[in-house]
C-alpha cells in the first residue's frame, strides 16, 4: 500500500514536471504548437492518473468499506466477465470502423498513405490477437 | 442452466447482500446466478456449495438445452 502510493505520488509529480517542460520548450519557440497540445495531453493523462489512483488509496484508507466494496468489483468475476467481453467487442467495432474509414478516405480520394496506416492498424491487431492466442493457448 | 439459489437463500434467512460478501461478490452477481442470466465459474460454484453445506448438483441444474 505505501509502495503503490510513493509510485502514484511519483506518477503525478512526473507528470507536472514534464508539463512545466513542455511549457518551458514551447514558450522559448522549441516546440511547435501541435507538438505543445500533444504533450500537454501527455502530461496531463499522467498527472490525473497519478492524483486520482493516489486519493483513491487515501479514500480507502480511511474507508475500509469502501476498500472491501473495490476489492470485490476488482475481483467479481461476473464484473471482469464483462470487462472482458466488452473489451474484446469494442475490439471487433474498432477494427470494422477503421476497415470503413479507410474504404471511406479512398472513396474520398485522400492521400493512400492515410488507408494504408488504417488498414496497417487493423493489420496490427489481428497479428497481436494471434500472438496472444498463442500465449494463451501454451498458458492453458 | 437452472438452480435453487434463491430458494436457498430465502430459506435460509439471508439477504442478497450477506450472500454476496460472504462469497466475495457482489451483490449484482447474486441477482443475476439467481434469474440464470449469468452461469458461475466451478470455484464460485463450489463456493456457494460449500456456503449452503451442499452439494452443486443440490444448487444447480444441468441443462442440455441451455449449452
Amino acid at each position: 500500500m505505501k509502495k503503490k502510493n510513493i509510485l502514484y505520488n511519483l506518477l503525478c509529480i512526473f507528470g507536472l514536471l514534464l508539463h512545466l517542460l513542455v511549457m518551458l520548450l514551447y514558450s522559448s519557440d522549441q516546440l511547435s504548437r501541435p507538438l505543445y497540445m500533444m504533450c500537454s495531453g501527455f502530461t496531463f493523462i499522467l498527472f490525473s492518473t497519478g492524483l486520482t489512483l493516489s486519493l483513491r488509496l487515501m479514500l480507502q484508507k480511511n474507508d475500509p468499506e469502501l476498500k472491501k466494496a473495490l476489492e470485490i468489483e476488482s475481483s467479481d468475476e461476473r464484473l471482469r466477465f464483462i470487462k472482458r467481453q466488452s473489451s474484446s467487442l469494442a475490439g471487433e467495432v474498432l477494427q470494422w470502423m477503421l476497415l470503413i474509414t479507410a474504404l471511406i478516405f479512398i472513396g474520398v480520394g485522400a492521400p493512400i498513405w492515410m488507408s494504408l496506416v488504417l488498414i496497417f492498424l487493423v493489420i496490427l491487431k489481428v497479428f497481436i490477437e494471434f500472438l496472444i492466442s498463442i500465449y494463451y493457448q501454451d498458458k492453458f | 442452466m437452472k438452480n435453487h439459489l434463491e430458494e436457498l437463500r430465502k430459506e435460509r434467512g439471508i439477504s442478497q447482500e450477506t450472500l454476496a460478501s460472504a462469497l466475495e461478490v457482489s451483490r449484482q452477481t447474486i441477482g443475476s446466478l439467481e434469474n440464470g442470466r449469468y452461469n458461475p465459474s466451478i470455484l464460485l460454484a463450489f463456493k456457494i456449495a460449500r456456503f449452503f453445506n451442499l452439494t452443486i448438483e443440490d444448487i444447480f441444474i444441468y441443462e442440455e438445452d441451455s449449452l
